[in-house]
C-alpha cells in the first residue's frame, strides 16, 4: 500500500475524472444494487460519492482513489439505508437476457420460467452481504479476490459467504412450493 | 458428501474441486439444482445504466453544491480555484444581445452591484450593462458585458466575459473576454488572468497590480498599479495615455452629458484623473488641463476653438 507521493492520477481534471468515472461508474452502483435494492437512493448515493471523491481529488491517488469511491459509497448507503426495510425490486427490475429458448418444448420453456421465479425469489431473500457477493461474481464475473479487494476484506471470507449464498439458493430452491 | 469442506461450492464455481471431490458432487442429490441455479443466474443482468446522463448529472450537481456554500472557510475544495478579481473596461460600441437574459443595467453616473446565481460579485460602473442566462448559469458562466465592471469571481467552472473584442482568462476558473471596438482594458487585483487580445492575436497574463490596455489606433500597453481595487469605486477615474475622446466618453456616462466640438484633435493623449461625484471639478480637472475653453447647454458640453 505505497500510495503517496507520486501517485497523483490528475483526477481533478474532468476527463481524466470522467474516464474513472466511466471504468467504476456501473461496477459501483450494481455492488450498491445487488446490496440493497432500490435504485433510486442508490444512484443518489453514487452520484454524491463520485462528487465527494472529486472534491477530494488532490487526496488520492491512483491506487486508493477506487476503494477511497467505495468506501465512501458504502458509508453512506449504511447510515442511509440501514434502519429501513430495504425493499429489493430485485425481481421486477432484473432483466432476462437470452430469451433465445428456440428449440425447447413447451413444457421445458414452463418448466425453466417456473425455476427462474424461484431463483429470483430465492436471490432477493438472501442476506445482503452473500447477495451482494453472489451476484458481483455470477453477474460482473469479479473473481473472489477482486470481491474481496471492494469491501477489504479477505478472499476465504468471499469464498466462505459464495458457498453460503449458493447453498441458501438451493435449499430455498427446493423447498418453494 | 462429508468430505467436502466448507466453501466447496464457491471452489466448484472455479474449478478448483479435484476430480474425487467433484466426482462425489456431481453424484449428490442436489448437484443438478445447483447447475440450474448458476445457469439460470447467468441469464440475469442489472437494469442497464447511463453512464454519459449520470455523468453529467454529477457535474451539474456539483457546480450547484459549490453555489450552495459559497464563502465556507476551508478553501481547498478546489486545486486550481482561484477567486480573481478583475476590472474589464471595454469600448463604446453598441452590442446587441439577441438571447433572452436577464439584464443589469446602470444609469449615468449611478453603481450598481449585484450577486450572480453563484456567488460571483459584480460592481457596475456608470451607464453599463450586463446581461447572461440566469438559468443556465450553473453549467455556462457566460455573460455580456457593455461597460465597465469589477468582477470577484467564486471559483468554479469556465468563467467567460463576452465583449466583441478578445479573451479574458481567468486561470483556474477560466475567464473570457471578446470585444472587437476601440477600447480595451483590464486589470487584475487577485488571482491570475489570461487576457488574450483579437486584434493583435496576443496573449497576456496579468498577475495582481498588472494591467492591460488597448486603445484603437495606439500601440497596446502594459499597465502597472497599486490599488487595490478600481479607482472608481472611490468615485475616481483614472486615465493613462487615453485618447481624449474615451475620457469624454466617460465624462458622458458620468454625468449624463453630451460633448460636441468640431475643430477639436480627439485622438491627444489624456493622463490623470476626475472625480466622479462633483460634475464642475470634474470638467474643470480634464478640460483646463488641456487648456480648452466650453460653455454648457443644457446637458452639451460644447467645446469652443
Amino acid at each position: 500500500m505505497s500510495d503517496s507521493e507520486n501517485g497523483d492520477i490528475g483526477l481533478c481534471k474532468e476527463k481524466s475524472f470522467q474516464a474513472f468515472f466511466n471504468t467504476n461508474a456501473t461496477l459501483l452502483r450494481n455492488f450498491l444494487f445487488y446490496k440493497f435494492g432500490g435504485l433510486e437512493e442508490i444512484d443518489d448515493i453514487v452520484q454524491d460519492s463520485f462528487i465527494k471523491l472529486w472534491d477530494n481529488c488532490t487526496k488520492v491517488t491512483s491506487k486508493t482513489a477506487k476503494s477511497y469511491l467505495f468506501r465512501i459509497a458504502i458509508n453512506q448507503s449504511n447510515s442511509l439505508l440501514r434502519h429501513k426495510t430495504v425493499k429489493l425490486k430485485h425481481q421486477k427490475e432484473v432483466k432476462y437476457i437470452n430469451n433465445n429458448t428456440t428449440n425447447e418444448s413447451p413444457e421445458y420453456i414452463l418448466e425453466e420460467k417456473e425455476f427462474m421465479v424461484k431463483l429470483e425469489k430465492a436471490i432477493s431473500s438472501l442476506p445482503d452481504r452473500q447477495r451482494e457477493v453472489f451476484l458481483l461474481n455470477r453477474i460482473e464475473k469479479k473473481t473472489y479476490r477482486e470481491i474481496a479487494e471492494l469491501s477489504s476484506v479477505s478472499v476465504k471470507a468471499i469464498e466462505k459467504l459464495m458457498h453460503k449464498a449458493l447453498l441458501k439458493l438451493r435449499v430455498d430452491i427446493e423447498n418453494l412450493p | 458428501m462429508n468430505k467436502l469442506d466448507d466453501i466447496f461450492l464457491s471452489r466448484w464455481l472455479n474449478n478448483e474441486l479435484s476430480e474425487d471431490e467433484l466426482n462425489q458432487f456431481k453424484s449428490s442429490e442436489h448437484y443438478n439444482t445447483y447447475v440450474n441455479i448458476i445457469k439460470g443466474t447467468d441469464k440475469l443482468q442489472a437494469p442497464s445504466y447511463n453512464l454519459n446522463d449520470a455523468f453529467s448529472d454529477i457535474k451539474e450537481k456539483r457546480t450547484l453544491t459549490c453555489i450552495n456554500q459559497p464563502n465556507t472557510p476551508s478553501k481547498n475544495r478546489w486545486q486550481l480555484g482561484i477567486a480573481a478579481s478583475v476590472i474589464l473596461l471595454i469600448g463604446f460600441f453598441t452590442y446587441s444581445i439577441m438571447f433572452s437574459t436577464t439584464e443589469f443595467s446602470s444609469d449615468y453616473g449611478k453603481q450598481l452591484a449585484f450577486e450572480l446565481p453563484d456567488g460571483s460579485k459584480v460592481l457596475l460602473n456608470s451607464k453599463s450593462t450586463i446581461t447572461f442566462d440566469k438559468k443556465n448559469w450553473n453549467t455556462n458562466r457566460t455573460l455580456e458585458l457593455n461597460g465597465e465592471a469589477y468582477f470577484d469571481v467564486e471559483k468554479g467552472s469556465t468563467f467567460t466575459v463576452k465583449t466583441p473584442q478578445g479573451n479574458v482568462t481567468v486561470l483556474g476558473t477560466e475567464f473570457n473576454v471578446n470585444a472587437n471596438t476601440d477600447f480595451f482594458k483590464i486589470s487584475c487585483y487577485e488571482g491570475k488572468v489570461n487576457v488574450f487580445d483579437n486584434s493583435n492575436d496576443s496573449n497576456h497574463i496579468l498577475t495582481p497590480s498588472l494591467g492591460y490596455q488597448n486603445i484603437k489606433g495606439n500601440a497596446p500597453v502594459s499597465l502597472n498599479f497599486n490599488s487595490t481595487h478600481p479607482e472608481w469605486i472611490d468615485n475616481q477615474s483614472i486615465f493613462k495615455s487615453t485618447p481624449i475622446k474615451h475620457v469624454f466618453k466617460a465624462l458622458e456616462k458620468q454625468y449624463e452629458l453630451q460633448f460636441k466640438y468640431d475643430n477639436f484633435d480627439d485622438s491627444i493623449l489624456f493622463t490623470g484623473s476626475f472625480p466622479n461625484n462633483n460634475k464642475e471639478i470634474a470638467l474643470k480637472t480634464v478640460l483646463k488641463s488641456l487648456n480648452l475653453t466650453y460653455t454648457t447647454q443644457g446637458n452639451s458640453i460644447i467645446l469652443e476653438d
